[in-house]
Formats: structure tokens, C-alpha cells, sequence
């Protein structure tokens, strides 16, 4: 991997400060990932992990943050910008709940995600089963109600729909809770 | 917008969710049939009736015949099959004297609720009838019993109807019935028809607005959909959309149980059928501007009940609307039954055409709720 080649940067951060309320949760943080790259965010609860993930997917509005951030080299700052970095990035959070319909099975779940990057349902149906076969999720939960199912279960089929539309960034907010080892 | 997807989603939740599925389209259902079955398909109670009939004793009035042929019809009208009275006993009384005692025997019938109403044909009875002249029909009601007094003078009309029948005349009564234009026959559901333009929108407005009301707060992984290319105004849409088409489900299930248990329309059933989704879309909006504003699952849930009973207060029905200061009216008419009502009640009891000011009205509140609903969520703080 060329570090030193600028285009290859996909996450800038620079001199990101958040402040909420007069506090600042962010102070001075800069990092840069490049295409390829595996980063990942250490800190005591409250650190200020989570929010940074927030600022880089769009969660966060410009007035609570300052600094110099691109994702694909978009800026979150605009408003406009918003809907093509979220079209290149995926997200798994850390509780599933956040991410998942439990009434409906891993396969629906996987669909309405998948829609809202414009995919068709079929498209959608196979690449969830691929993605399905890769994490290891049982073949006979896939249409049954994800309620049914087990924590780790839950857990692959969030990361499945982190991954559904094929992202450029990976966001996983600490994504092995609840996975056991052998997985 | 991905709407498409995100409407199969809320359609898809709302299917696998199957016991408030059940819920939503049962109770409708189960008002209307509480509403139809307390009515029957038609007068609501029976009565038992006692009749004295003074035709037999001289006439004062100037008639050029003395005729005493009708009383009897009109008694063997009672002693027949009615389905609204029945006759327990009748006195023809020649004297005053016999009067006298046969009304003190009715008065005490009465008292021990042997009876329900006793009838006094006039001396002139037959002599009013045969000269085409208005007819005197008395009638003595336990005036402590309000919804007796309001049931026979609608039950009243059956056997008026058949005594006409029998002796072939129709000219000569003046059925004094209070709000005559309003009048819903005998044979039609009379509680349901004469509630129906309360009811009805209350029911639609109640279980729309239930329908929607916790669609935005109640759905976990609705904030983590924005870290997609969705925009908030599709997910408003969304479940305006997914909502409106279950409210056009229930409205058509509420407009097909009304007409079976005896709906009374004079006016057109598809216009009816258009204020019902109007009212319909109202609820729906409300409950999304009750979601989109509400933090917690308990909040929407306070604040449908609050919305629910100051809908109901507004609805122009406990107090005169032409009465109040104008202030008080422009908030009357913010909140939808304030216009539903007087349009249900013009088209089925008045079979007037539908009001168009009062149709946009409906259509206008609904856009107002979805506006407020959708500037409300857009300025939601929703983080993952």
C-alpha cells in the first residue's frame, strides 16, 4: 500500500474538534485511512469513539463540529454531499437492535436496506444469500422472523446489511459483541 | 427516495405484526356491530301500549257527518303484529265518567311499567279523518324515561303508517316529529343512523390516528435508515403512503359493516365514502405529527389519548359552533370533526351533495399535520 499517494485517501480527519453545549467531546483528533486500510479507534468509555464515526457518517450537523474532514473525498460539511458519502459507506452499529427489524427475517431486513441504495429485489436477494453463506448464518433462519434467532446471529446479519450494498468504508462500532470465538 | 421499498417495509412490519393487524381491522368491526345490534334494523325497543278511544262520545266540533268507524281500525292496527307495539288493553269510552276511570287505570299501568304509553284518540277522531282534517293523536309517556320519550315518537310512526294503510287515506295526519328533515325511517337502524355522524368519523379519526401514532417513535432501526441515501421526507412519505393504504382498508371494512348493520344514506355512498378517507387521511397525519414529536413510545401514546379527546371536544357537537366567539369557531374547525361531521351529516340524513369548502378543509388539516410532522422529525436529533 502507497501511503504517501494522496488519492489513495479515503478518510481524512484533521483537527476535528465536537462540541456540544459549550463542551468539547472531540479536542484536536486527526487521522487519515487509505483504500485497503484497517484502522481501529481505542478509548475509555466516552472517549468520543462513537461520535467520530457519527461526524464521518453525515449523523453529526456542521454547526456542533470543526475541522477538516473528507470521506471519498466528500466533505460532510455539505449538506449535498450527504447522500453520495452514505451511498459509499456502510455501518454496522454496536447494539443490533439499532439496525435490525426483528418481526421481519434476515432476508426482508436485508431487502429494505438494500432498496434504499436502489437495488432491486432480486439483486438484493442474492447478494444476501452470498453474504448470508459467508457470515455463516444458518440456512433455515433466513426466512423466519429475526426475533427467533440467536445474539450472534442477530449480530452477522447486521453486518451483513452493513454490507449489502458493497461500501468503499466500513464503519463496525465494536461489532464482535455477542460473536463467539469460533465465528 | 426509494420510496417504494421503504412503503414494503412499513407494509411488510404492519403484516408481521399480526395481532394488531387483527386489532386494527377488529375494532371498527366490533363498534359498528355494538352500534348496529344495540339498533336492530329497526325502532329500538318494543312497547307496550294501552288505547282509549273517546270517538264513540259526541262530537263538538261543526263536521258534517258523525262518524265513529276509524277508532276501530286504528285499535286493530295495535292488536296485530306490530314490531314496535303492542297493545295490552284499549277502553272505548262513551262518558266522560268512564274516561275518567280508564284514565286513572292507564296513569296507574303506567306507573308500574305495565305499560310504556297509553293513546288517546279524540272525540273527533273518525269525523278529522273522514273530512281530511289534521288529527289530534295523543300520546302519555313516562316523561322520566328520556329515551322512551325519543324512541315512541320515532316508533309512533309504524302504526300511523299502517292505520294509513288500511283505510286508504294519507292527507289528513301531521306527523309532528321533532327534526323532521332529518328523519331516519322506522324500519332503519334508528341508533346507528341517528349517531352515525358522530360515530362513525370518531371511530375512523380514533383508529387511524392509533394506526400511525407510533410509526416513527416506536421503530428502532429507523435512525440507523439515515445512514443510507434516505432523506427524512421519504421516510414521512413512506409511512404516510403505507398508512393511508391500511386506512383505505379499514375505511372501506367500517363503510361496508355500517351498510350491513342498516345504514340510512338519502345522499350519494361514493361521496360518504370520500369523507371517510378524508377524515381517514386526517387521522393518519395526526398520528404522524403525534409520533414524529413524541420522544418515548408512553409520550405518543399520552398524546394520542390528549389529541383523541380534544378532537372529540372540537368536534362541534357539544356546543352550538354558530354560537361561539370567531376565535373559538377557527379552532373548531382546525380539527378534522368540526368538518367531518356536518359532512356525514349532510349526505346521509340531508342527501346533500358533498361540500366542497368543507371536503378541502379535511384535505387541508391532513396537509398541515404531514407538514408539521415532517418539519418536526427533520429537526429531530436521531443519532445511532
Amino acid at each position: 500500500m502507497k501511503k504517501s499517494n494522496l488519492k489513495d485517501i479515503i478518510v481524512n480527519v484533521k483537527n476535528l474538534d465536537v462540541i456540544f453545549k459549550k463542551k468539547k467531546i472531540i479536542h484536536e483528533v486527526s487521522f487519515q485511512v487509505f483504500k485497503g486500510e484497517i484502522i481501529g479507534l481505542f478509548g475509555i468509555s466516552g472517549a468520543g469513539k462513537t461520535t467520530i464515526i457519527r461526524v464521518l457518517t453525515c449523523q453529526i450537523k456542521k454547526k456542533y463540529w470543526k475541522g477538516i474532514v473528507s470521506v471519498t473525498n466528500l466533505s460532510p460539511k455539505k449538506k449535498g454531499n450527504h447522500s453520495k458519502i452514505l451511498r459509499n459507506v456502510g455501518y454496522v452499529p454496536q447494539l443490533e437492535l439499532l439496525n435490525l427489524y426483528y418481526d421481519l427475517s434476515p432476508l426482508v431486513n436485508v431487502e429494505i436496506f438494500a432498496s434504499n441504495y436502489g437495488q432491486k429485489k432480486e439483486k438484493a436477494r442474492k447478494i444476501a444469500k452470498d453474504l448470508f453463506t459467508t457470515l455463516d448464518i444458518p440456512e433455515d433462519t433466513w426466512k423466519n422472523p429475526l426475533e427467533k434467532l440467536s445474539g450472534g446471529e442477530k449480530k452477522r446479519v447486521s453486518m451483513a446489511i452493513g454490507l449489502i450494498h458493497k461500501p468503499k468504508i466500513l464503519f463496525l462500532d465494536e461489532p464482535t459483541t455477542l460473536i463467539n470465538y469460533l465465528n | 427516495m426509494n420510496i417504494s421499498g421503504l412503503v414494503r417495509k412499513e407494509l411488510g412490519r404492519l403484516r408481521s405484526d399480526k395481532r394488531t393487524l387483527i386489532l386494527l381491522f377488529a375494532i371498527p368491526l366490533i363498534l359498528i356491530i355494538i352500534f348496529g345490534l344495540t339498533s336492530g334494523g329497526g325502532p329500538s325497543e318494543f312497547f307496550r301500549a294501552a288505547i282509549i278511544t273517546k270517538d264513540d262520545m259526541d262530537c263538538f266540533d261543526n263536521f258534517p257527518s258523525n262518524s265513529t268507524e276509524y277508532d276501530n281500525v286504528f285499535v286493530s292496527v295495535f292488536q296485530d303484529n306490530l314490531t314496535s307495539f303492542g297493545l295490552e288493553t284499549y277502553y272505548n269510552v262513551s262518558t266522560e265518567f268512564a274516561y275518567n276511570n280508564a284514565y286513572i287505570e292507564c296513569e296507574r299501568m303506567l306507573k308500574n311499567e305495565i305499560i310504556d304509553v297509553f293513546i288517546l284518540l279524540p272525540e273527533n277522531f273518525s269525523e278529522t279523518i273522514e273530512n281530511d282534517v289534521n288529527t289530534d293523536l295523543i300520546y302519555f309517556i313516562d316523561a322520566s324515561n328520556l329515551q322512551a320519550v325519543k324512541s315512541i315518537n320515532v316508533s309512533m310512526l309504524e302504526p300511523i303508517a299502517q292505520f294509513k294503510l288500511r283505510i286508504g287515506k294519507t292527507a289528513n295526519f301531521t306527523m309532528i316529529i321533532p327534526y323532521l328533515e332529518f328523519e331516519v325511517p322506522f324500519w332503519e337502524s334508528q341508533v346507528l343512523n341517528y349517531a352515525f355522524a358522530l360515530t362513525i368519523p370518531l371511530i375512523i379519526i380514533g383508529t387511524t390516528m392509533n394506526l400511525s401514532c407510533l410509526s416513527i417513535v416506536s421503530e428502532g432501526p429507523l435512525p440507523r435508515m439515515l445512514i443510507t441515501p434516505t432523506s427524512k421526507r421519504s421516510i414521512i412519505l413512506s409511512k404516510l403512503i403505507a398508512n393511508s393504504l391500511i386506512m383505505i382498508l379499514q375505511a372501506g371494512e367500517i363503510f361496508v359493516a355500517t351498510a350491513i348493520f342498516g345504514l340510512y344514506c338519502l345522499g350519494s355512498l361514493y361521496e360518504l365514502f370520500l369523507v371517510f378517507l378524508a377524515i381517514g387521511l386526517c387521522g393518519v397525519s395526526m398520528g404522524l405529527f403525534i409520533s414524529s414529536i413524541s420522544k418515548t413510545d408512553q409520550q405518543a401514546n399520552q398524546l394520542y389519548l390528549v389529541f383523541f379527546i380534544i378532537v372529540l371536544l372540537f368536534s362541534g357537537q357539544f356546543v352550538s359552533v354558530g354560537n361561539l366567539p370567531p376565535s373559538m369557531q377557527a379552532i373548531i374547525y382546525s380539527f378534522p370533526l368540526g368538518h367531518g361531521i356536518p359532512l356525514t351529516l349532510d349526505i346521509t340524513l340531508k342527501g346533500l351533495p358533498m361540500n366542497f369548502a368543507l371536503f378541502s378543509g379535511l384535505l387541508i388539516i391532513s396537509a398541515v399535520y404531514v407538514v408539521l410532522a415532517y418539519s418536526f422529525y427533520l429537526f429531530k436529533k436521531v443519532e445511532v
